[in-house]
């Protein structure tokens, strides 16, 4: 019968993985505290893993950095391991480890992705902190940008829906509304932002499928078109003309990332969430053109991480 | 046939050719320019239609991206309509199915077609969609773009018919400016040839009547600037002539002389230059020779008047007797040779004024001295309302005239002289004013003849004024009560 045969969705598998990650964490959660080391994984280096690791190196003096996450296993011994990078945590993932293994600076579409994908593995607890800002944050932004009470269109594909009941809660808090749009695949997102005619801005999540660079520059140029401002997800797409993004830094992530490392040798479980340390960035020009009048309270939006 | 090619060509077609030739040459540079113009036409089409097809390319991104052809069909649309060279446009997806596709209504020939890959333009950012690690750097800077992949075509026919047409459109005007300009040239060149010919042939004319003894020659049509010194040299020589073919022999020359020039001898003059100047000086001399010689014979009458003078204060009778009375004989034989001259000259005179008339008479005597004395310039004016109807009035004028005048030509180094004659407006007098710009030194000759011109007037109720400058030269200034016989 085909139906014994098809794959568990992506939530079911979640849900299977974290339950069985519980039996080791529960039974080793005595053993962590104090006696276990900080294993940095990289991937291949770049200026912004340098950047990582000497922000990391800071704010943990101990921790070990390796791109070889089998030299870190064959060790042996009890560890935390913070991979940094969806290639860090893909190999992270495909490796036995002895000791929980933190994501840091992996977007949650791609962090639902490959946990969703890695084979599982008896005792391993997993947690991190998402590379963009929480819908909420992105919301106050838009509140603060748009100071009223507009339709904020979100284009969500089948790997990011699950978004969709968080972007409106966010939505509600931040007394605006959300007008969610699911993208099939193989379907122009492009041409869907039609169905988002009444929204007076765009938000973006992390989704390769939606955002990628080919059809960003028609993203941008059609939404102009139309008025309407778009919220990214980095600094970068503001750079590259969104009205404005909520995101963290280095600095924001890696302090989360202590306040996490800390929880987990004390041997509490902590769960995957957005940063807590945020702030924001505007592009004056955009919001020139678009009328959308920036002032200092917007500029200084955010939870800060000095 | 071969006659009349081998005529010379006449002033009028040598330049009608002259203006036509530029014309020609023109013309034939303008043509040559557009023959061949077919590759140029081509090359230049290709190159439009690559450009058109590139800003197409650049365009059609967003429509190609966006799956919106209605975008793109409204450019293309408008692309159509402005460029008539364009004869298709097709916009391909990047499988190369057509996306959106325009024909011009009217079929063209001649196409030309060039295809362009649309690429897309993508930022070089991390859309979180890259294994490395997903993070806003702190020295984010704006992004470069690059090319992404390709995303569609654009393709543009063109032809090379409108392009034509227009080419030969251009080349008509040109043409017609060119030949219009060159033929309202030749006309106006054809204008031109026309006046100067009818100068030259009332020139030529002019001449012939000379050389045929006919002097009354006729202005004719006014000349151009350059021709009209000939016109006036023809005139003044025509004049000039005129006056000798009517003057007779020892009438028309100047009185001291006695001497004249046939009309022969004044058309060889005129001719040589040469001959003119020598004559002149033989003149000059013998007109000195004979005024010197007048001047003597005065001297010698007023010696007798003195002798006779002294005979009167003689202490005896007799002696006062026999000086008195070889007083006389010697005043007798002067007065009879100082008479003389004029008593033979007189008759001439009376009949020359009687005849001709004063105006004439003085004009005569103007050109007598004119020739004798090429180096001052005579000039004869009179004043509107001049009338001198007194025969005797004007042949003492006459005489005083030449008097004066002769002195000029013999003696004087002026190089101008100028006589005036007027008449006064209340009075009706008689006034001659005779003016030279020589240096105006007094000799015994000039006081002689300047005795004689105050007797004749003296003689008609007449006097004379004498005025002299070492500036402005000498002014005599005749004047003769109203006559009683006008």
């Amino acid at each position: 019968m085909p139906g014994l045969h098809a794959p568990p969705s992506p939530t079911r598998r979640a849900i299977l993985h974290a339950l069985a990650g519980l039996v080791p964490l529960l039974a080793n959660a005595r053993a962590w505290p104090g006696a276990m080391e900080l294993r940095i994984v990289t991937s291949a280096s770049n200026d912004a893993t340098a950047q990582i690791v000497a922000a990391l190196s800071r704010r943990f003096p101990n921790a070990q950095a390796s791109e070889d996450v089998r030299a870190f296993a064959s060790r042996g011994g009890q560890a935390i391991y913070l991979a940094i990078g969806p290639a860090a945590l893909q190999a992270a993932l495909g490796t036995e480890l002895s000791g929980p293994v933190v994501s840091a600076f992996v977007s949650s579409e791609a962090y639902q992705r490959l946990t969703a994908a890695a084979p599982a593995q008896r005792g391993r607890a997993l947690t991190g902190v998402f590379a963009e800002a929480a819908p909420a944050a992105q919301m106050q932004l838009i509140r603060r940008l748009y100071r009223r009470k507009v339709v904020v269109g979100v284009l969500l594909s089948p790997s990011t829906k699950h978004l969709k009941p968080l972007i409106e809660r966010a939505a509600s808090e931040a007394e605006l509304t959300a007008a969610c749009v699911v993208v099939e695949p193989g379907t122009n997102p492009v041409r869907a932002l039609s169905a988002l005619t009444s929204a007076s801005v765009l938000l973006a999540v992390p989704d390769p499928e939606l955002y990628n660079a080919e059809v960003a520059r028609a993203i941008l140029e059609s939404t102009y078109r139309r008025r309407q401002g778009v919220i990214g997800f980095s600094k970068a797409m503001v750079s590259a003309g969104t009205l404005g993004a909520a995101y963290a830094s280095i600095d924001d992530v890696v302090a989360q990332l202590g306040d996490i490392v800390d929880a987990l040798m004390a041997g509490r479980q902590v769960d995957a969430q957005y940063p807590q340390y945020w702030r924001v960035a505007i592009n004056e020009s955009v919001a020139r053109s678009l009328d959308v009048i920036v002032d200092a309270s917007a500029r200084s939006l955010g939870n800060f991480h000095e | 046939m071969t006659r009349r090619f081998d005529r010379p060509w006449g002033l009028r077609g040598l330049l009608v050719a002259a203006a036509a030739v530029p014309t020609l040459v023109v013309l034939v540079v303008v043509v040559a320019a557009h023959v061949g113009s077919d590759a140029r036409i081509r090359a230049a089409l290709e190159e439009r239609a690559t450009l058109v097809a590139s800003a197409l390319a650049e365009a059609s991104e967003y429509g190609l991206i966006s799956g919106n052809p209605a975008a793109l069909d409204r450019s293309a649309r408008d692309l159509l309509d402005e460029d008539h060279a364009i004869a298709s446009i097709d916009i391909l997806d990047a499988g190369k199915k057509s996306f959106v596709a325009l024909t011009a209504p009217v079929p063209r020939s001649g196409l030309v077609t060039v295809e362009r890959p649309v690429r897309s333009n993508v930022p070089d950012i991390d859309f979180f969609d890259r294994p490395t690690p997903h993070v806003s750097l702190p020295d984010d800077v704006q992004p470069t773009f690059r090319l992404g992949p390709v995303v569609g075509y654009a393709r543009v026919t063109m032809s090379a018919e409108p392009m034509v047409k227009a080419q030969r459109e251009r080349l008509a005007l040109q043409a017609g400016v060119i030949l219009g300009a060159g033929a309202l040239g030749m006309l106006a060149v054809w204008l031109l040839a026309h006046r100067i010919r009818a100068s030259l042939a009332a020139a030529e004319d002019a001449m012939r009547s000379m050389l045929a003894g006919r002097f009354d020659v006729h202005e004719g049509p006014a000349p151009l600037g350059e021709l009209k010194p000939l016109r006036d040299s023809l005139l003044a020589l025509s004049d000039s002539l005129a006056a000798k073919a009517h003057a007779r022999p020892g009438d028309a020359d100047i009185a001291a002389t006695g001497d004249t020039m046939s009309p022969q001898a004044v058309r060889i003059a005129a001719d040589n230059p040469l001959t003119r100047g020598t004559r002149a000086r033989h003149e000059r001399v013998a007109r000195r020779i004979v005024g010197r010689l007048d001047a003597a014979l005065v001297a010698v009458r007023l010696a007798a008047c003195h002798v006779a003078r002294l005979a009167e204060t003689a202490e005896t009778d007799a002696a006062k007797e026999r000086a008195n009375e070889t007083a006389l004989r010697i005043l007798a034989i002067a007065d009879h040779l100082v008479s003389a001259g004029p008593q033979l000259m007189e008759p001439m005179r009376e009949h020359i004024v009687d005849e001709r008339g004063l105006d004439a008479a003085l004009e005569e005597l103007r050109l007598a001295c004119a020739i004798t004395h090429p180096g001052c310039a005579f000039t004869l004016q009179k004043d509107a309302g001049f009338e001198c109807a007194d025969r005797a009035q004007a042949v003492a004028i006459h005489r005083a005239v030449q008097d004066a005048m002769t002195h000029v030509v013999a003696f004087s180094d002026a190089t101008e002289a100028v006589v005036r004659l007027a008449t006064q407006p209340g009075s009706r007098a008689v006034r001659v004013v005779i003016s030279d710009n020589g240096e105006g030194e007094e000799s015994n000759v000039s006081s002689l003849r300047l005795a004689r011109i105050r007797e004749t007037l003296s003689a008609l109720g007449g006097k004379l004024d004498v005025r002299r400058s070492a500036v402005s030269g000498t002014t005599l200034i005749l004047t003769l009560p109203a006559s009683t016989a006008a």
